[in-house]
């Protein structure tokens, strides 16, 4: 037997193991039993009310230093300092190099004693060309006896014609057009047409241009032709032409046309144009002189180039001079 | 109408620009052409005239002298 309970004077019979041997005795009340085991753990209570703060710990000991932040952005640049002071003066710089040997300018004369001369470059001499002048001023000579007197005057001022631009000739074309040739610097300019080459089939024309514009209003080129060929003048009176008709027709290789084109920047008159040429292998391979004189009709617009055309190509080397 | 090239030079730069016409720049072009092909004409017709009115003196009688005595010419 290992254990046995009994409760009180219950015939009840707890057998916690396998039972042997059962003895129940009847009578009075017994002595008491021995304490029982400890029971089973009740169920935890509910929880207790809060306690009283306890007393403040103790600090704790210092922790360990951080890692480093990263560097802040640059402070602005400071205003600038005053000046110091001036400096000391420098050491005296070291003697320069020996100069070359100078000239020795002998006597010539017999019986002379020699004496000797040193060429001193290390000295301005006077100088031959006079001092002064002015931008544009020339040397001119002030005394025909009197060698090296000159002085400095004021060339008279240019006349005639001068030579303003020459163009190139260029591959062969029916259409030739040159800008900036007229200026406000000059009224009055010739052009020179040379023709370097020429297909030889029909006439030239001239139209103005401005600002890199061919004008070829109808009615702009009023002109009076007056044309000599084959033992007869001819006379063509134009008022509605959008060209002038400067050279006849075939003009060959050497043909030269002389333009003159009076005030062709003024605001305030009309453009006037006289023009010859002689070509020497009209259709009929007669001489043929044509004289063309024009003008433009509009006043307010101002002609900086000019526009040459031809129904067949051909290469016109020009030259443009300015009369003053 | 086939492409015309064009010559540009710039006087004051001495640059020189070689390209087709433009459609307006055709149309100063072409305006310049008509007119030389209408003095051409004139001329001829002029010529033409002269010419027949010497043969037609000439017809009358008149010596190569005499007609240009008349009518000018060489």
């Amino acid at each position: 037997m290992s254990s046995v309970e009994i409760n009180n004077q219950v015939n009840t019979v707890t057998l916690s193991e396998t039972v042997t041997q059962v003895e129940v005795y009847g009578g009075g009340v017994g002595p008491q039993g021995i304490q029982g085991i400890v029971g089973m753990q009740g169920t935890q209570g509910p929880q207790g009310t809060t306690g009283i703060q306890g007393i403040q710990g103790i600090q704790g000991i210092q922790g360990l230093q951080g890692i480093q932040g990263i560097q802040g952005i640059q402070g602005i640049q400071g205003i600038q300092g005053i000046q110091g002071p001036q400096g000391l003066q420098g050491i005296q710089g070291v003697q320069g190099l020996q100069g070359t040997l100078g000239t020795v300018i002998a006597s010539t004369s017999t019986g002379v004693p020699t004496t000797s001369l040193w060429v001193d470059t290390s000295i301005t001499g006077s100088a031959v060309v006079p001092t002064g002048g002015a931008t544009g001023q020339v040397l001119t000579k002030t005394s025909s006896s009197v060698d090296y007197s000159m002085a400095w005057s004021t060339p008279a001022s240019a006349s005639g014609l001068t030579l303003l631009y020459t163009s190139n000739a260029g591959s062969p074309s029916t259409s030739w057009n040159f800008d900036n040739i007229f200026t406000s610097t000059y009224n009055y300019y010739l052009v020179k047409i040379f023709y370097s080459y020429s297909a030889t089939v029909s006439g030239l024309t001239m139209q103005f241009r401005s600002a890199g514009t061919t004008i070829s209003t109808a009615g702009e080129y009023q002109s009076s032709q007056t044309s000599f060929s084959g033992g007869s003048v001819t006379n063509i009176s134009s008022t509605s032409n959008s060209s002038f008709g400067i050279a006849g027709a075939q003009p060959i290789a050497g043909t030269v046309v002389d333009l003159w084109v009076n005030y062709p920047t003024s605001t305030s008159y009309s453009k006037s144009i006289f023009s010859q040429s002689f070509v020497s292998a009209y259709v009929t391979g007669t001489p043929y002189l044509l004289i063309n004189a024009g003008r433009t009709t509009s006043t307010a617009t101002a002609y900086d180039g000019l526009s040459l055309s031809q129904g067949s190509s051909f290469i016109p080397v020009i030259k443009v001079y300015g009369l003053s | 109408m086939s492409e015309i090239i064009g010559i540009f030079n710039d006087a004051s730069t001495g640059e020189v620009i070689e390209r087709p016409l433009t459609e307006e720049e055709l149309v100063h072009y072409n305006l310049a052409l008509q007119d030389s092909a209408k003095i051409q004409e004139e001329v001829q017709k002029k010529l033409n005239d002269f010419q027949s009115a010497k043969e037609k003196l000439a017809k009358l009688g008149l010596t190569e002298d005499e007609i240009s005595a008349i009518v000018g010419g060489i």
